[in-house]
């Protein structure tokens, strides 16, 4: 029991909170969540580490990537709670702590059952904050796309569990590792039918073409504290699943998982490269872009050595700092009713440091040294040119130069135009941001080392 | 002492003061940085050994493990050389500033700052990623340098010059991380000492070529500039022409030509073309242009062949004298054309911010009106034409007696240019500054002590150069010997 502390204390939390906050007049929101996932944060670590009942695993990796979560959603609901109306920031608070109470499940589980629950527990809080803003425009219509599409996405990947139960006989991981080193092939029809559900389920999950539907809609309309929130955790916690779900299973050595993945993310790439360049709206470009990113995180991991999974756990930090600093300055942008692309014209004259923030995020988004996305797309290309899939590598690569275009489009708007506005004051506690992006860009060896000793101890645990 | 990581970092510092703490004495402040700079680049001087090719000043310590990444900074006569350049072109850009005033003063000398030790971080870095770290660093700076402080179609111009440049670079890192990771390591040297195959060397040198070709830039790939050149400030422009192109044509000489010698060689003939086109055909284009900036852009192709041209004659000569002698001249020429250009660009920013006015056909007289900036022109124009005692002279002397010991009519196309930027060059200047003076050209002032300083500063150097080449040639020829020899030993036949 003591390995479900952290999972345990976050329910009651959960629980309190409702119950304080529903009864009494408490009104400060901020400091109680704050408060429970601190708490739960220290826990995280405290507890040992191990294997608990073959299908819940405590280890360095689902640490690195629960932590990642709890402090992102600290940081968010911080930084965005004077956003919402009172009731409405209760309702966030409570939805994400449920959230995360998915994003834990999914990130220590061995067992396809326990992390279906974790995918749907992740799931339902995140179609509600997609609706809060249901009074106004758009909001409704994106909550709904959601939900009916993610809705389904879900059977699929219930569907595709079964096919892969009818191949190998378990719902646990191990069991699936069993199968792929016997390789039996009267049973690979149902375990590639599996892959592909199961495949279809994740990257509209995750939000990749050709299942990215729902993201541009959801980037637009839903509230931008939860849109910031959407952008990072989900993405987290389902790119660590997946890592777990691949090192252990060992599924990537099949061929149909390399070429749906391999696909997947090149469409990805090309596809929310083109689209795109063609927006106005500032969050619908920017969620093309988490589209671009998704299909890096995916790249690697179409490869069956630690290596990639390595790579794509890299990313996905990388990703989760540059949009963290993306999504600052949107933020502050939107608070002062700017939200299209011409909006910014100018904006570096009246607010410069909010400027500053979005131009060095772009840029590392850009993938232009010394930000971290550079390092992060230098690791990703050398797994592709190592495992000799050029084509690939320079597919990507182009993809790149092109999407420079739409990032140095908004440093244009802001910078090169002269802005007719008023000098707003800003907070310089916010440079912190680039300076971490800067960090991690130019000192990127303690954190892969540190991931890559997470890999390993994952990889290296028995496969019956 | 680590004075090449001082060095670099003394300019980030730099910018970052500037751009933090500096209110109304933002040139004063850039104007004392760039003096530590020199300070120790003089430092450095002392230490040097220049009878010697071999790096000096190695720092060497591993810096990203996990990908065999290292941070390994070295020097030779020739890094010596072009950091000289760049402190140089970066002293005048600052003491530009207080004659030429922009908004957001702080900021452009911040962003400039940055720029110079990116620009030395390229001349001095010998492991590949390191390397693309200071080259892509370079990139995001002009492109705002142009971008604000840029005429009416910077906007087009910059985004133009960025897309161009990002797209050529981004190539050259798959073949960096092809490279690095057959030789286990990003280093120049273990790339050096890695046997490839030919078809792997014709793959990679187009793969560097994208990057190098369009910095340099060479024939198909120099649409960028002459937009870039005539829409940046003159300090821009000047520090395009003077810093920018040559590390393009750096990058042939460290990293296409040694590493990839088999691929250097077969296409050699192609290269030797393109620079021969980019002589001949961009100087006729020169002189049909009526705007002066974009005249002195395309007349910076137009010589930037010559640096090509030199560097990949050394593949069709025997003689190894011969060879050394062109590739000599080559680098005399970047460092030459780095004063000829930028000096142009230079005076002529002098002059647009008198008139503001950059069609030859709408100025006439300006040599009656401002006598002491005509001949300061006049020694300009005739540096980048390459008349005896100038800068421009020797390099193109140089590459041209190479050329005529190859082939002879290699030799030929190359004096035609020569004359062909006399006839572009000095008929520009026929327009501009002789005959009866126009009115708007009747109100205009001479230049005053502060520009005549400048100016002087640049003076020096050209006729320094032009006079007495011989310490440049003594600096250059070691290394360059090394380099040649690097570049001429083959890598196939030798089965590893």
């Amino acid at each position: 029991m003591i390995a479900l502390m952290p999972q345990l204390l976050c329910l009651l939390g959960f629980v309190g909170m409702m119950v304080t906050c529903c009864l009494t007049h408490i009104r400060s929101y901020t400091q109680i969540s704050l408060g429970i996932l601190s708490l739960v944060l220290v826990t995280l670590w405290m507890v040992p580490q191990g294997s608990f009942w073959g299908i819940w695993h405590v280890d360095l990796m689902s640490n690195i990537m629960q932590s990642v979560c709890i402090i992102l959603s600290m940081c968010i609901i911080a930084y965005t709670a004077k956003g919402y109306n009172e009731e409405k920031f209760l309702y966030v608070c409570l939805l994400i702590l449920i959230a995360l109470l998915g994003c834990f499940t999914i990130l220590s589980t061995q067992s396809m059952v326990l992390m279906y629950i974790g995918l749907e527990l992740l799931a339902l809080p995140t179609y509600a904050l997609c609706g809060l803003d249901k009074e106004k425009g758009h909001g409704s219509e994106a909550a709904l796309k959601y939900f009916v599409m993610g809705a389904v996405a879900s059977i699929f990947i219930l569907y595709g569990m079964s096919f892969i139960y009818a191949a190998t006989g378990g719902m646990q991981y191990v069991d699936i590792a069993k199968w792929v080193s016997s390789n039996d092939p009267a049973m690979l029809f149902y375990m590639n039918l599996g892959i592909v559900f199961l495949l279809a389920g994740f990257c509209f999950k995750l939000g990749a073409a050709p299942f990215h539907m729902w993201v541009p809609d959801v980037y637009q309309s839903a509230p931008l504290g939860v849109v910031f929130w959407l952008s990072v955790v989900p993405k987290v916690a389902i790119a660590g699943m997946l890592a777990r779900f691949i090192m252990i299973t060992n599924i990537s050595e099949l061929l149909v998982w390399q070429q749906i993945i391999g696909f997947v993310s090149i469409f990805s790439i090309v596809y929310g490269v083109l689209l795109a360049m063609r927006q106005t709206n500032i969050r619908r470009l920017i969620g093309y872009a988490s589209i671009v990113h998704m299909g890096f995180i995916l790249l690697p991991l179409q490869f069956a050595d630690g290596s990639g999974v390595m790579a794509s756990s890299v990313y996905v930090l990388g990703y989760v700092i540059m949009t963290l600093a993306a999504f600052t300055s949107v933020y502050i942008f939107a608070s002062k009713g700017r939200n299209q692309v011409e909006d910014l014209e100018g904006v570096a004259r009246c607010m410069p440091i909010t400027a500053l923030i979005f131009m060095l995020a772009l840029a590392a988004m850009a993938g232009i040294p010394p930000f971290v996305g550079f390092i992060i797309k230098l690791n990703v290309l050398s797994i592709l040119i190592k495992q000799g899939l050029y084509s690939l590598a320079v597919i990507a690569v182009l993809a790149v130069a092109a999407g420079a275009y739409y990032y140095m489009r908004f440093i244009r708007m802001m910078y090169f135009s002269e802005g007719k506005m008023q000098r707003v004051t800003e907070h310089r506690l916010l440079l912190c941001l680039p300076v971490l992006l800067i960090l991690m860009g130019v000192f990127p060896q303690g954190y892969m080392v540190v991931l890559n000793q997470a890999v390993e101890e994952v990889q290296g645990y028995d496969k019956g | 002492m680590y004075w090449l990581s001082l060095l670099i970092a003394n300019g980030v510092i730099g910018a970052l003061c500037v751009l933090c703490f500096s209110r109304a004495d933002c040139r004063q402040m850039a104007l004392i940085n760039a003096l530590i700079s020199l300070a120790i680049f003089y430092k450095l001087t002392l230490l040097m050994n220049f009878s010697s090719g071999d790096l000096q000043q190695i720092e060497q310590f591993s810096w990203i493990n996990i990908l065999n990444i290292q941070y390994f900074l070295a020097i030779d006569g020739l890094s010596w050389a072009l950091i000289a350049l760049t402190l140089v072109i970066n002293i005048v850009v600052i003491l530009s500033s207080f004659i030429i005033q922009y908004d957001r003063m702080r900021m452009y000398l911040a962003l400039f700052l940055f720029m110079q030790s990116m620009v030395i971080g390229v001349f001095t870095a010998f492991d590949a990623i390191l390397f693309y770290f200071f080259w892509e660093g370079m990139l995001l700076p002009m492109y705002l340098c142009i971008g604000i402080w840029g005429a009416e179609n910077r906007s087009f111009a910059s985004m133009k010059f960025f897309l161009y440049t990002f797209l050529g670079s981004i190539l050259m890192l798959l073949g960096f991380i092809y490279l690095g990771l057959q030789a286990e390591s990003f280093s120049f040297a273990s790339m050096q000492s890695l046997q490839l195959s030919m078809t792997e060397q014709l793959i990679l040198f187009f793969a560097l070529m994208g990057a190098f070709a369009v910095k340099v830039p060479m024939f198909p790939f120099h649409t960028w500039l002459p937009d870039a050149h005539t829409e940046a400030p003159a300090a821009g422009s000047v520090v395009l022409a003077a810093l920018m192109l040559k590390v393009g044509a750096y990058g042939f000489i460290r990293l296409s030509m040694p590493i990839l010698p088999d691929a250097s060689k077969v296409l050699a003939p192609m290269m030797i073309g393109l620079s021969l086109i980019s002589v001949v055909y961009i100087g006729i284009i020169a002189y049909s242009q009526t705007d002066i900036k974009r005249l002195i852009a395309y007349s910076s192709v137009a010589h930037m062949g010559f640096v090509t041209l030199g560097l990949f004659l050394i593949y069709s000569t025997s003689d190894a004298g011969i060879a050394q002698l062109g590739y000599v001249g080559a680098v005399i020429q970047m460092i030459s054309h780095a004063f000829g250009s930028g000096s142009l660009f230079f005076a002529f920013g002098l002059l647009y911010l008198r008139i503001h006015e950059r069609s030859m056909l709408k100025l006439q007289g300006i040599g009656e009106q401002l006598p002491l900036f005509s001949g300061f022109f006049m020694l300009f124009v005739f540096s980048t034409i390459g008349v005896p005692f100038t800068a421009g002279f020797v390099g193109e002397w140089m590459v041209i007696v190479s050329a005529i010991q190859n082939t002879v009519w290699i030799g030929l196309l190359c004096v035609l240019t020569i004359v062909l930027s006399a006839i572009y060059l000095l008929s520009m200047y026929r327009k501009v500054f002789f005959g009866q003076p126009i009115a708007e050209v009747a109100l205009l002032e001479d230049v005053s002590w502060q520009e005549i300083g400048v100016l002087g500063i640049l003076t020096i150097v050209i006729l320094g150069i032009g006079l007495y080449p011989s310490m440049l040639v003594d600096v250059l020829a070691p290394p360059v010997e090394k380099l040649v020899s690097a570049s001429l030993v083959s890598k196939i036949g030798i089965v590893s």
